[in-house]
């Protein structure tokens, strides 16, 4: 305290100097990190922004976002890059994590780019599961039924 | 690859999986129907998961399910 009270009666001149510098080099950046169990899509990158679909709803995740936990659905995530070019991936279910840092986990139990789904498949499958909704009066089987219903439905969406 | 109560002699703790969740009137969030009617999120995220690679393109669908069955086995031991 002394020590403090002494330089600024010594150095009156020496203002303590107030940095911009964090300001001014632009937005925080986001690091970027988006998983499967067997392939790693992303690590720790810097992208403009990420669209992600989940149980409560579909969010774009930009730098600074608020932090989050959240569950992912069946659906499409979208990441936009610096230089405007977007990937888009279709996951089945996972965890995002938005962290204060603004750090970005995107843990996806199953993520295939779009381009390797079969509408056609999906379309079958779909029709497969409805009528299997149909047979079935026991509650949880009807619920299996009706989330793997969702699942293609939502895959049909995407490819469409 | 993970095997479950496979040891002979050491107690099965139940895990967090096997409890129903307790459904309490207090708050009036919704909830989702696949959890009303039993199911967990680790169940509907592998029913999902399966979705997606029944629709894969046939060059890729094989060795997705391949990878997918090779990292948990989950077997229910007999209850005595």
């Amino acid at each position: 305290m002394m020590a403090a009270r002494f330089l600024r009666r010594a150095l009156p001149v020496l203002r303590q100097s107030r940095s911009y510098a964090e300001a001014a080099s632009g937005a925080p950046q986001m690091s970027f990190t988006f998983a499967s169990p067997t392939q790693v899509f992303f690590k720790e990158a810097n992208v403009k922004q990420v669209d992600v679909p989940t149980l409560t709803g579909a969010f774009g995740i930009l730098p600074a976002h608020v932090p989050t936990l959240q569950v992912l659905r069946p659906g499409v995530v979208t990441v936009f890059n610096d230089d405007g070019s977007s990937a888009k991936y279709f996951v089945s279910s996972g965890s995002v994590t938005v962290n204060a840092d603004s750090s970005v986990q995107l843990l996806a139990e199953e993520a295939v780019p779009l381009d390797q789904l079969d509408i056609a498949a999906a379309k079958a499958n779909l029709e497969k599961a409805q009528s299997e909704l149909a047979g079935t009066s026991d509650e949880a089987a009807r619920a299996e039924a009706q989330v793997s219903i969702e699942a293609n439905e939502a895959i049909v969406k995407a490819l469409e | 690859m993970i095997t479950l109560g496979e040891k002979p002699g050491v107690p099965h703790r139940r895990h967090h999986a096997d409890i129903q969740p307790v459904l309490e009137a207090t708050t009036s969030k919704m909830v989702a129907y696949w959890r009303q009617a039993g199911l967990s999120y680790i169940r509907f995220s592998a029913i999902c998961a399966n979705a997606v690679r029944a629709a894969l393109k046939p060059q890729f669908k094989t060795e997705a399910i391949k990878a997918a069955e090779a990292s948990v086995k989950v077997l229910k031991p007999k209850t005595a």
